[in-house]
């Protein structure tokens, strides 16, 4: 005689799961990128207002309103802006390069103008953390 | 009332010979109870529990976005975590949704002169206060959340970290759109220096 499997139990485990997922469902997938200040160890009335980390790095970076400039030891490349965007592709080529020439490297300097957009640093940051710079080191002003 | 045409009738033998059969008593031994047929149901439901599980983060919803924020995309971010929550837009700057400060007229300010948030510090310190009173001996880790539409001029963004920095927060997480890696930093992070580019 042909038995049924009883398929209630799972039907009522199904549903319980499913009002579950959905209650507790993130459909924003956020994350972040950090910026450490550099003085972590030290109280809040210690903290300077001068200058916290020396800037030695020989990679940099500026981001303009509407150029980019990468320097490396002196070499400098420019990207301009097109059709009012940035094509990063450059700024990876040039983090990746950079990533071959110095294998232990870590730290890159970017220097953002007052009215350069928030995209675009957290694009250029976003770009060498990809290729393992992970002193990305974000100040205000257009360095050379 | 005149003459008028007849529409569609029944007709035997092509139309409803479901109806007819039963009602000549044809399917008398069918049970009186039909069953379900289950399987597409539950093929749907391991779908939406394979889909919700997919989309499943075990940190839950660390923040809400203002509706009005459009934050970049970032491809290597890490897993946020919880810590007060800075919401900078052209015209004010908040703390957990409370204002704290007001950009209006930003561009004429002076640098380090008129760019101090009080009212940021005043919230932030408190927090600070708070946060040492409940976890005794723990170092505080002076981290924040920020976030800000993708399309704000970084001189915003600068004026909170440099009202940041002064008060001890150096942890500045910049909130971004897209997949959180926890390794992505393999325990390392990103450093700023001066914001005001002194």
């Amino acid at each position: 005689m042909p038995s049924n499997l009883n398929l209630v139990p799972f039907i009522d485990l199904f549903s319980t799961m499913i009002i579950f997922l959905i209650i507790t469902a993130v459909f924003d997938q956020l994350a972040a990128v950090q910026i450490n200040m550099g003085a972590e160890d030290k109280p809040a009335d210690a903290v300077p207002a001068t200058p916290i980390k020396k800037i030695e790095a020989s990679l940099k970076v500026t981001i303009h309103e509407d150029s980019i400039e990468l320097f490396d030891a002196g070499q400098r490349e420019v990207i301009n802006k097109q059709d009012g965007e940035y094509d990063f592709a450059p700024v990876r080529a040039f983090a990746e390069a950079a990533r071959e020439k110095y294998p232990e490297k870590k730290d890159v300097v970017v220097f953002s103008d007052d009215k350069a957009k928030y995209k675009d640093l957290v694009s250029v940051m976003d770009e060498f953390l990809g290729e393992s710079f992970t002193e990305v080191v974000v100040t205000g002003g257009g360095g050379k | 009332m005149g003459i008028q045409i007849p529409g569609y009738r029944l007709v035997s033998g092509h139309d409803l010979p479901e109806m007819r059969a039963r009602l000549k008593g044809a399917n008398r031994h069918r049970a009186l109870t039909e069953e379900l047929t289950l399987t597409s149901l539950i093929d749907m439901f391991s779908v939406i529990i394979l889909f919700l599980i997919q989309s499943f983060s075990v940190t839950g919803e660390v923040m809400f976005l203002n509706k009005d924020l459009q934050v970049p995309y970032a491809n290597h971010g890490r897993i946020l975590e919880r810590s007060p929550i800075i919401t900078i837009t052209p015209e004010k700057v908040t703390v957990e949704g409370l204002a704290a400060g007001d950009n209006a007229g930003i561009e004429d300010k002076i640098e380090e002169e008129d760019w101090n948030l009080p009212l940021m510090s005043e919230k932030l310190i408190a927090y600070k206060t708070f946060f040492e009173s409940i976890h005794n001996g723990e170092p505080f880790p002076g981290e924040v959340i920020l976030q800000a539409d993708q399309e704000l001029d970084f001189l915003y963004i600068k004026r909170v970290m440099f009202s940041l920095v002064k008060i001890g927060f150096n942890n500045i997480n910049l909130v971004v759109r897209g997949e959180a890696f926890p390794e992505a930093y393999a325990g390392e992070e990103a450093h700023a220096v001066d914001p005001a580019g002194m």
